[in-house]
């Protein structure tokens, strides 16, 4: 199987660019079918994400010619383009495809959304009639491979964002966030964002404190909250969270008041976000017991540190990435030698019933006692030779696919051997038949030695379009 | 009667050694389904010191508490059980970190301790040891130390997840084996509210037995003196967490500081006049 793959991505293409290949998801099933329909094209996915475009082909030949394809989908020659869009074939899609699987192509490096919108593709192409073999395999093990990725490395770990930063932070003082009630202070737009972003994560109730009462009440009766009047810190008790963003030159919680919102909570712990400049609540206050304050320099840093620290486990993933596309061509090369290996026994076999048609005549005149003998023996001793003579060719051709290092063997003795059109319809008697069943190799599968990842991933479109959805 | 007890307690002693080793383990390679494995080999070892502590008992024909290996062995047991219980509640393989090395020092210092050679031929203890008040004495003050071993681990929990919080920059995301710190904070006060009782009792029954018998409260023994004094910062402990105030931080010394009063208590055994193991 040849695999190409073509497309555009936020390393290549500026937004302005980009825009302009972007596929919309109800476009997608016919240009499909469209692809799927391509002469040279057994195989096709579309990835159309709002960083990237990528187009993935399984096809006949190693050269097949792309553009014209993508002109039809788009509709326009994008030959002029050529200059945004990057093209691998072979390894090189593979590995693409694998990295940008387990994210280490994303513009956030480890962001958990992109194997959700590839397992939405893979449904996509299934839906319009592809995933019948030829990427499926690959797909399945682009898949395994990201979730070992996942796995195995601290990849999607840290958070690498302000508002995740700060629910990390909130779930190690309390765990669930469950029932838990956020105070925010100042009624600005990074304040409201930081806050709902708490409410998302199960945060259940929002107190809102703010100089101008009809800012603090209308973002209130925008979350189902409730409004307590800015500098009764004494009500702020009910708060497990506070948020601090407003525009003061002066700090409006210092320690005294934080003290006393603590004793008021009879001391359980609170989280203080300051995510003001200047600074709204007195660093100080963080000194108290029970209190943890962090300002926006404290949870910016932590984003940097997280940031650095996935560089570092992006080194190991691509290591993980180079493993799996090596394994990964191994076995489809196992693949690509079945055919021929079938082939050749179906040849051999061939001849060896022809050999024992042209005996039958002769063996008629033998006592019908003796001819069953004669006629078993026989049997058994070409089948045995045969094997015997073909056990070294093919334990050859066995060992060049899985190397990778000699696909040409396998193409040279495809030419011999391979029959003009089609597998042998030989009616095989039972017993050879049996023979055959039993050798492995011989049957002309190429999704067999996919089974045990079909097995581990089971990308079937139910599962996908439940995971589609990130 | 041939005594297979030491036997069962070497086979106790390697399967908490071995839950001990899988539960470092856990912590290194953050593999939970690891740690069931540790737990699965504790419960075993505990069925195991079950089995020693009785033949034991019936071997020497009382309850296995007169000597400091029975001792040892009867709390490591306890503290197993104990553990075990709240595992089902709550279940942090952390914890184990803490309690299967106190766990495991009891264990083997009761088959390797100073009289733990040979267990046959024990002289009889004093007969008012063998007042079932006495063992009823000790056994609740085990419990509590049982319940107060786990919420000093709990506390130690606390205070390391509370350092880890007031890093900078933060770190902010979860530890994987440091439970979140309320949770942590709550276990230990729940470990604390069910142990109180416990000693209260236990020190209870001991002090009216005391006084039955000589009539007076040897307050210079090591032993009787450590022991109330832990009990004084435990009571102070829980009064001062009611009236409010004392949570987090300062909660958690006090709960190490208890614990290290207690243990220093249950070390100056032999030192202890009234508490004296019996000689073999």
């Amino acid at each position: 199987m040849n695999y190409l793959l073509i497309g555009v991505s936020h390393h290549t293409a500026e937004v302005a660019r980009r825009e302009g290949y972007a596929l919309a998801p109800e476009q997608i099933p016919a240009a499909l079918a469209q692809l799927l329909a391509w002469p040279g094209v057994n195989d096709a996915l579309i990835l159309s994400t709002c960083n990237r475009v990528e187009l993935v082909f399984a096809t006949e030949s190693l050269d097949w010619n792309p553009w014209p394809a993508l002109a039809a989908i788009y509709g326009r020659d994008l030959t002029a383009n050529a200059g945004d869009f990057y093209c691998h074939r072979g390894d090189a899609a593979v590995r693409h495809l694998f990295r940008v699987a387990a994210s280490l192509d994303s513009q956030v490096i480890g962001e958990p959304q992109i194997l959700g919108q590839i397992k939405a593709a893979y449904a996509d192409s299934r839906a319009a009639g592809g995933m019948r073999g030829g990427l499926h395999p690959l797909l399945a093990r682009a898949f395994s491979t990201a979730k070992r990725v996942r796995r195995e490395t601290g990849l999607g770990r840290h958070a690498v964002s302000i508002s995740r930063t700060a629910a990390g932070l909130a779930q190690q003082i309390f765990g669930d966030l469950q029932g838990r009630c956020v105070l925010l202070i100042g009624a600005g737009e990074t304040g409201a964002l930081a806050a709902s972003h708490f409410l998302r994560q199960g945060a259940s109730r929002l107190l809102v404190a703010s100089r101008t009462p009809e800012h603090a009440a209308a973002l209130a009766a925008q979350h189902h909250g409730a409004v307590i009047p800015f500098g009764a810190w004494t009500e702020a008790a009910a708060a497990d969270i506070i948020i601090s963003c407003t525009g003061a030159t002066r700090p409006i919680l210092d320690r005294a008041a934080v003290g006393a919102i603590l004793a008021r909570r009879r001391a359980r712990p609170l989280l203080l976000l300051d995510i003001a400049v200047p600074r709204d609540i007195a660093p100080d206050a963080g000194q108290l017991d029970n209190a943890f304050l962090y300002n926006i320099d404290d949870l910016r840093a932590a984003v940097d540190l997280n940031l650095a620290q996935r560089q570092q486990e992006a080194v190991r993933a691509e290591a993980l990435i180079e493993q799996e596309t090596t394994k990964f061509q191994r076995a489809a090369r196992g693949v690509q030698a079945a055919p021929v290996i079938s082939a050749l026994r179906a040849q051999c076999e061939q001849i060896r019933r022809q050999e024992m048609e042209r005996l039958s005549p002769k063996l008629a005149r033998l006592p019908e006692d003796q001819r069953a003998f004669v006629e078993a023996w026989v049997d058994t001793f070409s089948h045995g030779l045969m094997q015997k003579w073909l056990h070294r060719p093919l334990t050859a051709i066995k060992a060049a696919a899985r190397a990778g290092d000699d696909t040409q063997l396998v193409a040279a003795l495809d030419q011999l051997f391979a029959p003009p059109a089609g597998p042998v319809p030989l009616p095989l008697p039972a017993e050879a038949a049996e023979a055959a069943a039993t050798a492995p190799s011989a049957q002309p599968n190429a999704a067999a030695p996919a089974a045990d990842d079909d097995a581990r991933t089971d990308p079937s479109p139910a599962r996908s379009a439940r995971h589609g959805a990130g | 009667m041939v005594n297979f007890s030491l036997f069962w307690a070497r086979m106790a002693l390697s399967l908490y050694t071995f839950g001990l080793a899988t539960a470092w383990i856990t912590l290194a390679v953050r593999r939970q389904t690891l740690f069931r494995l540790a737990r699965g080999a504790v419960a075993l070892g505990f069925c195991f010191q079950f089995v020693s502590l009785v033949e034991t008992g019936v071997v020497t024909g009382h309850f296995p508490i007169t000597q400091y290996s029975e001792a040892s062995s009867l709390l490591a047991f306890l503290i197993v059980a104990v553990f075990l219980a709240a595992y089902r509640f709550y279940s942090p393989p952390s914890l184990a970190v803490v309690v299967f090395p106190l766990v495991f020092a009891l264990t083997l210092t009761s088959i390797y301790g100073s009289d733990g050679v040979a267990r046959v031929g024990v002289g009889s203890p004093a007969a008012g040891v063998r007042n079932g008040w006495i063992y009823l004495h000790a056994v609740l003050i085990f419990l509590g130390y049982a319940a107060l071993v786990l919420a000093f681990a709990g506390g130690i929990l606390f205070l390391l997840a509370e350092r880890r919080l007031r890093q900078r920059p933060p770190k902010p995301s979860p530890s994987r084996w440091l439970p979140p710190l309320e949770t942590l904070d709550r276990f230990s006060y729940r470990a604390l509210l069910i142990g109180f009782p416990l000693l209260t009792a236990g020190l209870a029954i001991g002090l009216y037995w005391a006084d039955a018998m000589w009539g007076t409260l040897d307050l210079s023994d090591p032993k009787i003196a450590l022991t109330l004094l832990a009990w004084v910062v435990y009571l102070l402990l829980l009064f001062s967490r009611w009236s409010g105030g004392w949570r987090g931080r300062r909660a958690a010394y006090a709960t190490v500081l208890c614990f290290v009063i207690a243990a220093a208590g249950w070390l100056s055994g032999n030192a202890s006049g009234l508490h004296h193991f019996f000689p073999r």
